[in-house]
């Protein structure tokens, strides 16, 4: 059974989000890193980059198949978890912890409402 | 989606599925890398069920064949095989496969999955003047692939009268111990009834054996080699696919797709430009001389990964497509196969477009290892 955690919001396309003060978090869940294997490279945005909800914001790559990342919420990149861009391993091994792609500042702070809440984000999983 | 008998058997050990052709396939069961290495370094077995299997015979199966058949069967001996094409009359492939002679105008061919019913009904259709039987077995043999340096050593011990024989590579035999335990009639005469056939070919590159058997005996018989042989241990279509690709190998699909032919793929060994004719002789001797195409490998100068469609650009321009890409658990980098333009064919750098950018990519010959 792949692991959702309580505190954290999830997108369709099996993002989290985390709230860390006025920033967010956002990283792939354990289903997601799951279902992809082993994953071997990372594309990841720029610090700086404008995002709007629900473009892609880079690629996780396993050995077998490429995954795009949607943005789940407006918008601007703070920082990019380099670690994980040079060893990608660590989203497979931690996936809401070390394994955290990019932290962001919202610029449109109503989104995360919108976000599927742990219940929500398990019965979309289980339904597939 | 189809299914083979061995679904429920998978799902046990853990297999996560793909579809394939139509097909709910493992693609791999603890991890993809494991099983990859698994198969370069000591044996792994890959159910390959949904592969097709033809049989061809009567007086005229051999005329019937060497017409079809882009490669050279005159000097087959019974019990050897041949990989080749057979083509359209534009020289396009329809299917890859190998042929194996198993005896006086009989011969037993492996087809790809995607491609069975479109396969015997071109060998049909083109059958009408030819004294022939062509029968598909494939809803009857069930396939599984033992692939490995170690392979030998462990089907040896669970087939010791089988591997007592002279085995060389290429080359179809009877499974004498499984014909004995299930008092099936030992020999290539019938073909459907309890009948047991293992061959010296593969996909990936390393030594190894593809068995077919029925169907209706495939799931006892995986078990039991499971069993007296536990180092040989179960791998998915994923890593059938990346160790195929580090040996440069064609995938129906990827490769040979509809315009395609073998000619563009630095194919010619398989095909046999002395025969008098065959179907697409014309053609592909024309692709030949016309040499449009280069197939080179690559490796992508940073860690990006170039896939299937990927497009191959020179100074801005696009000079083709990426074939078949991978991330490679032996290199650790990403590595490909692309068909360009011959114009290119010496060029000894390029770019490939990953999603929104040009990424570096250098040539390197293929087999990658």
């Amino acid at each position: 059974m792949s692991e959702i955690k309580k505190n954290l919001k999830y997108t369709e396309e099996h993002e989290w989000v985390m709230i860390d003060g006025e920033q967010m978090l956002i990283g792939i869940t354990d289903h997601a890193q799951d279902s992809l294997g082993e994953i071997v490279y990372l594309e990841l945005p720029s610090v700086g980059d404008n995002l709007s909800k629900s473009s892609t914001f880079g690629a996780v790559e396993s050995t077998k198949s490429v995954s795009d990342l949607y943005t789940p919420i407006d918008c601007e990149v703070v920082e990019v978890n380099s670690g994980a861009e040079s060893s990608p391993e660590v989203i497979n091994q931690s996936p809401y912890q070390e394994g955290w792609l990019i932290k962001v500042k919202p610029t449109n702070t109503g989104d995360y409402d919108d976000l599927l809440s742990p219940e929500d984000y398990e019965s979309l999983i289980n339904e597939k | 989606m189809k299914a083979t008998p061995l679904y429920q058997t998978h799902e046990k050990h853990g297999a996560k599925f793909t579809e394939f052709n139509g097909w709910n396939m493992p693609l791999w069961f603890s991890s993809l890398e494991k099983e990859h290495l698994q198969v370069r370094n000591d044996s792994g077995v890959f159910d390959v069920s949904h592969m097709g299997e033809i049989l061809i015979e009567g007086t005229d199966a051999f005329s019937f064949l060497n017409i079809t058949f882009t490669n050279k069967i005159s000097a087959l001996k019974n019990g050897q095989a041949k990989y080749g094409f057979f083509c359209d009359t534009e020289g396009n492939v329809i299917d890859d496969i190998i042929a194996y002679k198993l005896g006086e105008n009989k011969y037993f061919l492996c087809v790809n999955a995607g491609n069975i019913d479109n396969v015997f009904n071109w060998l049909v259709k083109n059958s009408k003047d030819f004294e022939v039987e062509i029968n598909n077995l494939s809803a009857f043999y069930g396939q599984l692939a033992i692939q490995g340096p170690n392979s030998i050593k462990y089907l040896s011990k669970t087939f010791p009268i089988t591997f007592s024989k002279d085995f060389q590579k290429y080359t179809i035999i009877n499974i004498e111990d499984l014909d004995k335990k299930y008092e099936s009639k030992s020999s290539f005469d019938s073909l459907v009834e309890n009948n047991f056939l293992i061959a010296r070919t593969g996909y990936t590159g390393e030594d190894g054996f593809e068995l077919f058997v029925p169907n209706e005996l495939i799931i006892e018989i995986y078990k039991n080699i499971l069993n007296d042989c536990p180092n040989i241990k179960p791998c998915g279509l994923g890593s059938r696919d990346t160790l195929r690709i580090e040996k440069g190998f064609p995938l129906h699909g990827n490769e040979f797709i509809e315009g395609t032919a073998p000619s563009d793929f630095n194919l010619n060994k398989f095909i046999d430009d002395s025969k008098d004719d065959f179907i697409g002789k014309d053609a592909i001797l024309k692709k030949i001389s016309d040499n449009q195409f280069a197939f080179v490998g690559f490796q992508m100068e940073d860690n990006s990964i170039a896939r299937n469609g990927y497009e191959v650009f020179n100074n801005g321009s696009n000079i083709g497509k990426v074939t078949s890409g991978t991330y490679s658990p032996i290199l650790k980098k990403g590595i490909g196969l692309a068909l360009i333009s011959s114009d290119f064919s010496e060029l000894r750098n390029f770019d490939i477009k990953i999603r929104k950018n040009f990424r570096k990519a250098f040539k390197v010959d293929y087999p990658f290892v």
